[in-house]
């Protein structure tokens, strides 16, 4: 007897955009992406897209959203490489790596080239993280393991992007109010990530008591979590010597891909 | 004879007000994109780099900014300013100038009378 299908909704959805931004931001980090994206030729990004929506079309046979749907699979990398394309774009707003000075082909090169890592975490949202949490999740609920993770998660978001001069060109670059917006962007990610998309054991979360376990509470605690580890990893790589405006900026940038690796470990729990 | 009002994972359902807009939205994202980047290829393309420089005076004295634009459709690469004021000269590098784009850098050269610049070289991918 066929299952009865239900249709795909916003926590469907925001589980691609949890698996796209976190897959992506480290390539959103990265300057060889916004120059490549300004000086590629346009015929060589269309291929590029063009491979990377087949790739897209392969996996959303296997981890796309609800059935019941012609063409599912195609309907599927339709709206996440859509939906890339506008993720990518809000993205390379809000740290200021396109602009309207610039020419409208480079703009689309830079978003273009952002997109492909994010299409392909959108994919594979679904797999980031297995419903019900990962093997020996049970051992590490409560207050003080879900911090442990989202600060293990931190470390490995950030620790490729730490060591690069692109937090420093970055903070340097950006004023009071873009740096303002990622803190408040990083916030609202991470509490759509852990508690509104619908992997890991979500249900589970919301319903666990205690303090620490409000929404709220936790995303703040994961944030302060990965702000420290952002920090900490700067100050061990020499990209901060003190407490100073300028440091603070670079840790706010950096604290950005690192509470998303903490809203990730958390999910694995 | 009749299609199987079927899929391989159960029967047919209508898309929900939410499917369809993602689905729309999606591909007019897509298509933006997609004939943006062909109109800017055909425009552009076969045009090759072509190099503006000017220079203004930046903040301290015997400061100046060199703007580089590429007013072409390849991207310069490598592209090497010789800037110069009086009998002093420097050499100014850029790794890459996008098309359509520009490049700014700060120069410190001691001398007198208003610097100038000069384009020494550049490659086209």
């Amino acid at each position: 007897m066929a299952r009865e299908q239900k249709p795909t909704g916003w926590p469907d959805f925001a589980r691609g955009v949890a698996g796209g931004v976190i897959l992506g931001l480290p390539l959103i980090y990265t300057q060889e992406v916004w120059l490549h994206g300004a000086t590629l030729s346009p015929r060589i990004i269309l291929l590029l897209l063009a491979g990377t929506f087949g790739l897209n079309l392969a996996l959303s046979k296997f981890v796309g959203f609800e059935g019941g749907r012609t063409f599912r699979p195609f309907e599927d990398a339709t709206v996440g490489f859509g939906a890339s394309i506008l993720m990518a774009t809000g993205l390379a707003l809000l740290l200021r790596r396109i602009d309207g000075s610039m020419s409208f082909g480079n703009i689309l090169g830079i978003i273009s080239l952002s997109s492909i890592p994010i299409s392909l975490g959108f994919a594979l949202g679904n797999a980031l993280a297995p419903a019900g949490g990962g093997q020996g999740a049970r051992e590490m609920k409560g207050g003080a393991g879900d911090l442990l993770a989202a600060a293990a998660g931190a470390v490995v978001l950030s620790l490729n992007i730490a060591p690069t001069e692109e937090p420093v060109l970055l903070a340097y670059q950006l004023g009071i109010w873009h740096l303002g917006t990622i803190v408040v962007v990083s916030l609202a990610l991470s509490f759509l990530i852990v508690f509104h998309a619908e992997f890991g054991d979500v249900q589970g979360r919301s319903e666990t008591p205690g303090a620490i376990h409000t929404p709220g509470v936790e995303t703040l605690l994961a944030y302060l979590v990965a702000f420290a580890v952002a920090g900490g990893l700067l100050a061990s790589f020499g990209e901060i010597q003190g407490l100073d405006g300028p440091s603070l900026a670079e840790v706010v940038v950096l604290a950005f891909p690192a509470s998303m690796g903490a809203a990730l470990g958390r999910l694995l729990v | 004879m009749t299609k199987s009002n079927k899929t391989k994972t159960g029967p047919l359902r209508q898309r929900t007000a939410f499917e369809w807009a993602i689905l729309v939205i999606s591909v007019a994202a897509i298509a933006t994109i997609g004939v943006g980047l062909v109109l800017y290829s055909v425009q552009f393309e076969k045009r090759s780099a072509e190099i503006e420089i000017s220079i203004e005076p930046a903040i301290g004295e015997n400061s100046f900014i060199l703007s580089v634009e590429n007013r072409g459709g390849t991207t310069a690469e490598d592209v090497v300013i010789e800037v110069a004021r009086g009998d002093l000269t420097q050499l100014v590098e850029f790794r890459a100038i996008p098309k359509a784009g520009q490049e700014e850098a700060t120069f410190y050269l001691e001398g007198t009378g208003a610097p100038t610049a000069s384009l020494v070289t550049f490659k086209e991918p």
